[in-house]
């Protein structure tokens, strides 16, 4: 025997047909990294905050997630050369990342520079893996074939399962959040967590794949095609759909080329995510240090940071929940009215949180609310599929539906930045600002979907 | 003498079923099982006990726990490491595959063999009793906080109940080791099979003799302090008090044990990595008769160096001197053992198998912690290391390094002998790892933080060694998460892995290395028909 026995033991298909061990640990291990870091951005905002840094600096911060979140796919060819080895390397930066947010308060308040330079070089490291790991794992190799076949939909990130690992992780990031004082130790320990969750998923994922017969490695670029909703978070967007390289303004001029009516509800459906974009980095520290809502469960009093994590459980039961209730009501009462209803519901959030008493049940339910903007995204998407592929040339469609994208994830990167400045004059005036914005959108979607169709489409295809 | 060995099923005890069985066998190999089961749980509670205690060391402040909680748990986490985990996983191996070695078929006294595995249990709810009181809501019952080591005055004066129930279940489980010792050592000299001469012993028996008799030698002195101390504490007496024969008398006694103990955690592993390394290295083990010299040695010396953890307590410096150079000296028998399991793999035919990688990853810890070991044993070097992270890195780097890696070693070697089944070998690589990365960025960050003279046993701390106390507490994160892998791979493998169909799952044939505990698992194999063939067979010499 010349050779490691152990892995000719496997080589041997019939020894160890069967044994999932191995790979069942590694596709946990990424789902909850995914959790976790998912956690970690969310939270983020808030972090900075208790390092003493004002709402400028955290909309800097959100639009530079975005920024990055449109931008790191586009090395999408890096991570193709990488082959895979891509899973190690990119989950090692990730885990990198989150340990320069864990070290971030040594360098403290006194230098805030340095802390806010870690906290950004961290927000890199992670996002090469938010942006390209959920893409590389349905597409290139960051998951070993093997282990995708086993459990495609948890690491296609497909709606549903990673909604339910979300709520099966949150109530454990709210529970160290209410067993640990003071909130910045808390959100500590959940990146201390997250870091070595992120580094055990790369050894893993390294280990295990030197198991990878060439051939299961080679055929993993099959499943190019975008998974629906895959990218609907406020730091994830969609923007790597779009065709790769084409420069933005080429992408604007062919978009201005379009005709009126289905420019407007375009320009509608973008305000809207820019309205969103404008506020979703500071809902955290509305709760927080706005609204301070403390709440009592089980006996337990949870602060208003871990109190945020009940909202966000809210927020996603009801995006998991109505999903499947709005496309099908879509399909009884038309697309552009279930659209334009979760876009207003999404428009009105923003005012409706800020002005909100600091009542825990108020502000939950409003998050269930938003939740309903979540759910309403596939009915969304495949509304703008609809009609950009209406009124045009046929050659011409992926292109529009691809460039519209990239456009709006463009669109979308100041929009945390704009929400910062005026949340630095008034957390209300930034709140309401973004109610306009998202209610002219609505109102763009309506004038423009009464003209595309006169009377509402009653949709044969939920996709 | 015994005679040949014999299938157990077919065995003259017949056992009864379900869980009666358990409780009332007195199997050797059943016995080993509930020694390594009892192991792991205990392992792995002293495991969330470090998890907890690194986690409150994420922060400078002590605001995660608070410093009572702090103190509980590295307290618990000490006591419950040595006594309920390491000390019985090896004697669990022990009991396994001892008889099986040396062609005995059974231990030489079988009820005291299911005697001692029982009182473990007890010590076991005795020495946790604050956790569990803490569980249950009984109030009055803490969770001791004076550190495994029970340094008086504090263990003398300490209110606290639970620190009674500690002494209790330390003697219990000194009591337990004893009688599981003895019956090794009868065993190992007098049930050998008539073929196996003292000079055919296994390296890995030979290991488990010393130990026996260090451990009848230390334990009993463990025994009388405890005794001292809890008489100290709930009738008056005076053993410990400053008139009397001073906190110092309790630090001679308890390291007049505790040193040794020391030894009796690392020896088994030692035999065990002796025994494992020539099987994957396709060669016989490099000078067998130095590493069972160097093993005799070391059960020797390890009662003259006890001294060397008073170092710091002002006694006399003469003395001081003397345990100063037979700790030097200690480190001899422990490089022979070193270099030999260097050279047996030199120019070898070395399979790096799940087994031979934490072999590997344990000679390699082990060196890390012998030469900073070695630093700590000259006085200058621990007058400035004392009480230190320096001395937790470099204890942790051969408990956790050398000794528990050598334990997970032999876990994989013998999971097929175990459980007649295969362990998945792609986890297994990742758990190795996992742990060989944890334990390096774990313990190094301690040996860092100790250099820069951090003391050890403090829930907070100066904010400059924050993040080296991080990277400390991700490497034990990291440690704890391979542990997780490892239990699935264990649980998974055990119920559903891919039945072992022919003896020789490591090739050991080929290389002559196919030793007696998996002859004995072959006859079992092939059936009754096939065992007066193979009791007939000459066993290979042990040394392979």
């Amino acid at each position: 025997m010349t050779s490691d026995s152990t892995t000719e033991l496997r080589d041997d298909a019939s020894v160890f047909e069967g044994i999932v061990a191995g790979d069942a640990a590694a596709s946990v291990t990424v789902v909850a990294f995914n959790v976790t870091v998912y956690a970690a951005i969310r939270y983020a905002p808030e972090y900075l905050r208790l390092l003493d840094n004002g709402p400028i600096v955290i909309g800097l911060f959100g639009s530079t997630a975005t920024l990055l979140a449109v931008a790191v796919p586009r090395l999408g060819s890096v991570a193709d050369r990488l082959g895979s080895s891509a899973a190690p390397v990119v989950g090692a930066f990730a885990s990198i990342g989150v340990v320069c947010w864990l070290v971030v308060p040594q360098f403290g308040p006194t230098d805030g520079v340095r802390s806010v330079v870690l906290m950004f070089a961290g927000l890199a490291l992670i996002e090469s893996w938010q942006a390209v790991g959920p893409k590389t794992a349905a597409t290139i190799c960051v998951v070993p074939q093997r282990i995708r076949d086993r459990v495609p939909q948890v690491i296609r990130h497909a709606r549903t399962p990673r909604y339910v690992a979300l709520l099966a992780g949150l109530p454990v990031v709210i529970g160290l959040l209410t067993l640990i004082s003071p909130a910045i130790t808390a959100i500590q320990v959940v990146l201390g967590l997250a870091a070595a969750i992120g580094l055990t998923m790369t050894v893993l994922l390294a280990v295990l794949d030197e198991d990878e017969t060439p051939t299961a490695s080679a055929d993993s670029t099959t499943a190019h095609e975008p998974v629906d909703g895959a990218g609907d978070d406020d730091t994830m967007e969609d923007g790597w759909i779009a065709t790769p390289n084409e420069p933005i303004r080429s992408v604007l001029d062919s978009l201005r080329s379009l005709p009126r009516s289905v420019r407007q509800p375009l320009v509608g459906d973008s305000l809207v995510e820019f309205a969103v974009g404008m506020v979703s980095v500071f809902l955290v520290i509305t709760v927080t240090s706005v609204l301070r809502v403390d709440v009592t469960l089980f006996g337990q009093r949870l602060r208003p940071d871990a109190f945020f994590g009940v909202c966000l459980v809210a927020e996603m039961s009801v995006a998991l929940l109505a999903t499947g209730p709005l496309t099908r009501l879509a399909n009884r009462i038309g697309r552009e009215r279930v659209v334009a209803g979760s876009l207003l519901l999404a428009a009105l959030f923003p005012i409706a949180l800020v002005s909100a008493p600091a009542n825990p049940t108020v502000v939950a339910s409003l998050f269930a609310t938003f939740g309903l903007y979540r759910a309403g995204l596939p009915t969304r998407h495949a509304f703008i599929d609809a009609i950009t592929s209406a009124g045009d040339d046929a050659s011409d469609i992926p292109d529009a539906r691809g460039r519209y994208r990239t456009a709006r994830a463009a669109l979308r990167v100041p929009s945390a930045l704009v929400g910062g400045v005026l949340y630095a004059v008034s957390p209300t005036l930034a709140f309401g600002f973004a109610t306009v914005v998202g209610a002219v959108g609505v109102r763009e979607l309506l004038v423009g979907a009464t003209r595309l169709g006169g009377e509402p489409t009653i949709s044969t295809d939920t996709e | 003498m015994a005679g040949p060995p014999t299938d157990r099923a077919t065995d003259d005890r017949e056992k009864l079923r379900g869980a009666l069985r358990w409780v009332t066998t007195v199997d050797h190999e059943d016995i080993g099982l509930l020694y390594l089961v009892f192991g792991t749980v205990a392992g792995l509670l002293g495991g969330l006990d470090a998890m907890l205690l690194r986690t409150e060391l994420l922060t400078p402040s002590a605001d995660v726990w608070g410093p009572e909680t702090y103190n509980a748990l590295f307290t618990t986490h000490g006591l419950t490491m040595l006594f309920l985990f390491a000390t019985p996983v090896a004697f669990g191996l022990a009991n396994y595959v001892v008889p099986s070695l040396i062609g005995a078929d059974e231990m030489a006294f079988p009820r005291v063999n299911a005697t001692a595995f029982w009182l473990l249990p007890a010590a076991f709810v005795l020495m946790r009793a604050g956790i569990l009181a803490d569980l249950v809501g009984v109030a009055g019952i803490d969770p001791p906080a004076t550190g495994w080591t029970l340094y008086p005055p504090l263990s003398r004066r300490a209110p606290n109940v639970d620190l009674d129930l500690v002494l209790l279940g330390l003697h219990v489980s000194g009591v337990s080791t004893l009688l599981s010792a003895g019956n090794f050592v009868v065993t190992i000299v007098a049930e050998r099979a008539d073929a196996v001469g003292w000079h055919r012993l296994d390296v890995f028996s030979w290991t488990v003799l010393t130990t026996s008799g260090l451990v009848l030698f230390a334990f009993p002195v463990l025994g009388s302090a405890v005794v001292m101390l809890l008489l100290d504490r709930n009738l008056g007496t005076t053993f410990f008090v400053v008139e009397a024969g001073g906190p110092i008398l309790w630090q001679h006694l308890f390291w007049f044990f505790g040193h040794p103990e020391v030894y009796i955690l690392a020896l088994p592993p030692m035999g065990l990595l002796s025994h494992i390394i020539p099987k994957f290295s396709g060669r016989e083990l490099f000078g067998f008769q130095f590493v069972v010299y160097s093993t005799l040695a070391i059960g020797v010396l390890a009662f003259g160096v006890w001294a060397h953890h008073m170092f710091a307590t002002g006694i006399d410096p003469r003395i001081r001197a003397s345990f100063m150079a037979v700790s030097l000296a200690i480190a001899l028998p422990s490089a022979v053992k070193t270099f030999n399991w260097i050279a047996t793999m030199w120019g070898g035919n070395v399979r790096l198998t799940a087994p031979m990688l934490f072999c590997v990853g344990a000679i390699a810890n082990f060196i890390v912690g012998g030469v900073t070991g070695v630093f700590l044993a000259s006085i200058p070097v621990d007058l400035l290391y004392h009480g230190t992270y320096y001395v937790v890195g470099h204890f942790h780097f051969v408990l956790v390094g050398m000794v528990v890696f050598a334990l997970f070693a032999a876990c994989y070697y013998w999971f097929p002998l175990l459980t007649g089944r295969l362990f998945d070998p792609g986890l297994a690589r990742a758990h190795f790892w996992l742990t060989a990365i944890g334990v390096l960025v774990a313990f190094l960050a301690m040996l860092v933080a100790g250099m820069g003279g951090l003391p050890r046993r403090m829930a907070s701390y100066p904010v400059q060694f924050a993040t080296v106390q991080q990277l400390a507490t991700l490497g034990a994160y990291l440690i704890g998460f391979a542990q997780v892998l490892w239990g699935w791979n264990m649980l998974v493998s055990w119920r559903s892995g891919q039945i072992v169909e022919t003896a020789d799952v490591w090739n050991l044939k080929e290389s002559g290395a196919f030793t007696r505990e998996w002859q004995r698992f072959e006859q079992r194999l092939e059936g009754p028909e096939s065992r007066d063939d193979a009791a007939a067979t000459p066993v290979d010499d042990e040394r392979a």
